[in-house]
């Protein structure tokens, strides 16, 4: 990568810092707008905290239980549709409502009907799964076309077609796709922690400082949530990296 | 084994492509089936392929290897892989050597780890060859292998397609509409009319290997297999 490219995502950074600089010196009142040096102070602060730590760590956690589930799940269901018409047409109109589900609908839902720590989970799962199966389905269908007719005039073993086909060509599509939802994941099940006012969570502490109107921490926090959401994408970016280098390697003859 | 098609019929929707054909196929040779577009030459390859099904018989190996138009590499397989890929079932061992070798004879082995995006269309119709020869078949389909080559590249594709023949051969059943690759290529012809239906079956005497479009032979099958069509397309235009 070029210097400049390194460069010019930083430059936006610094951008960003010097406008809401300017924004907040402008505005004069820490109360609503606080300075970018009051937030990031409070962060400083908030990772000596035992409850900031723990906070952090059972929302990647959530995040990452509910997306692996969702995933999952999504693989699975959209296969199968793929594969049978029977399951797809009974799947439908399931993703259907849950495309159409209004998102605070489902908060209020389970924020009645589940408790414990894996309500946001549920939350986040019954969100991302319907985008999730969405692209699952259509790289799935992607597969059936011409190039399945090899296997089949082949007779490749159906184990053979997944592991060899199906699942480098899935991923190659979806990648972006995944490294997308993992992120909106982690921002949903903030939400979820926040309106659920979840204990021991990052969205619980922010509706923790919202009550007490302390706009620095809620900033801080913030700062927080998004530096977890790029690092959890930069994980999975680093990983899909290694995995195609040793596969490369591995596969190299 | 014979291979044959008897009095199938096929249609897509309201439209017939096979009324009735009957066709028949020399072992060990390359029988070739020429025409216009829309005969049915390639739902012949596809119904020899086990990927349509039709009415009336059809009497086929079991094993069957197919060279489709457009090579349909898998991309995100390298080379190797891609051939590979066929006969995943057979030992490692032998594997290694059969790919090695098959990759070797399309001149290929150097780009072995390339994806199928980093290859020449040329190239990747080598691999597809490599492949077809990889599996076990005792038949093997080419739905017009040398269409959209120039001239000098046709020639090169079809010298590796001789020695992989020579090498292991295998009865050969490929399409086309141009008269020259069959007369470079084809042991015998059939020339396909209306809904697959034969109008005339010729034998070509001549070695495949060194074979000249400028034979006194290769010039009067051209002739023959010219008018053939031309008044096949008369007649239909009459029709």
């Amino acid at each position: 990568m070029k210097f400049k490219d390194r460069l010019l995502p930083v430059a936006t950074i610094v951008v960003v810092m010097i406008v809401w600089f300017v924004a907040a010196e402008i505005y004069n009142v820490e109360l609503i707008l606080p300075k970018p040096s009051t937030a990031f102070g409070e962060l400083w602060a908030a990772f000596g905290e035992r409850g900031f730590r723990l906070g952090v760590g059972n929302t990647m956690l959530r995040a990452l239980a509910s997306f692996a589930v969702a995933f999952t799940a999504a693989f699975v269901m959209a296969l199968l549709s793929v594969r049978f018409r029977t399951v797809r047409k009974c799947f439908y109109p399931l993703v259907v409502i849950l495309r159409a589900l209004p998102t605070i609908s489902v908060i209020f839902i389970c924020y009645v009907a589940v408790t414990g720590w894996f309500r946001a989970v549920i939350i986040a799962f019954l969100v991302i799964f319907p985008t999730l199966y969405a692209s699952f389905y259509t790289a799935f269908e992607g597969c059936m076309g011409e190039l399945a007719d090899v296997g089949k005039v082949y007779k490749v073993k159906k184990r053979h077609i997944l592991t060899h086909y199906i699942i480098p060509a899935v991923w190659s599509g979806m990648y972006s796709d995944i490294v997308n939802t993992l992120s909106l994941t982690v921002k949903l099940i903030i939400a979820a922690e926040a309106v659920t006012a979840t204990a021991g969570s990052l969205g619980g502490l922010m509706a923790e400082s919202k009550v007490m109107v302390d706009m620095g921490r809620i900033f801080a926090y913030t700062i927080a949530a998004i530096v977890l959401s790029y690092s959890t994408e930069l994980v999975v970016r680093l990983a899909a990296r290694v995995f195609a280098e040793v596969s490369k390697k591995w596969r190299s003859h | 084994m014979e291979i044959s098609l008897r009095n199938v019929t096929k249609s897509f929707g309201e439209r017939v492509v096979l009324d009735g054909a009957n066709l028949t196929f020399d072992e060990g040779k390359v029988n070739c089936l020429l025409g216009p577009s829309g005969v049915g030459k390639t739902t012949v390859l596809n119904i020899l392929a086990g990927l349509e099904t039709c009415g009336g018989s059809v009497q086929k190996p079991e094993k069957v290897a197919y060279i489709f138009q457009n090579s349909r590499l898998l991309p995100n397989l390298t080379v190797w892989e891609n051939v590979e890929y066929v006969i995943l079932d057979m030992p490692a061992d032998e594997r290694k050597r059969l790919i090695t070798s098959l990759l070797e004879t399309v001149e290929l082995y150097d780009r072995r780890n390339s994806l199928p995006k980093e290859l020449s269309g040329g190239m990747q119709r080598r691999v597809a060859m490599a492949r077809a020869y990889a599996y076990p078949a005792n038949l093997l389909l080419m739905d017009e292998p040398f269409s959209a080559l120039d001239i000098a590249l046709k020639l090169r594709q079809i010298e590796v397609y001789n020695r992989l023949a020579e090498r292991y051969p295998r009865t050969t059943v490929f399409v086309t509409h141009d008269v020259d690759e069959v007369l470079l290529f084809a042991d015998s012809v059939t020339v396909l009319g209306k809904c697959g239906k034969p109008l005339d079956r010729m034998e070509i005497s001549s070695p495949r290997v060194n074979r000249t479009l400028f034979s006194e032979e290769a010039a009067r099958m051209k002739e023959r297999i010219v008018s053939l069509l031309t008044s096949a397309d008369g007649e239909e235009k009459r029709a």
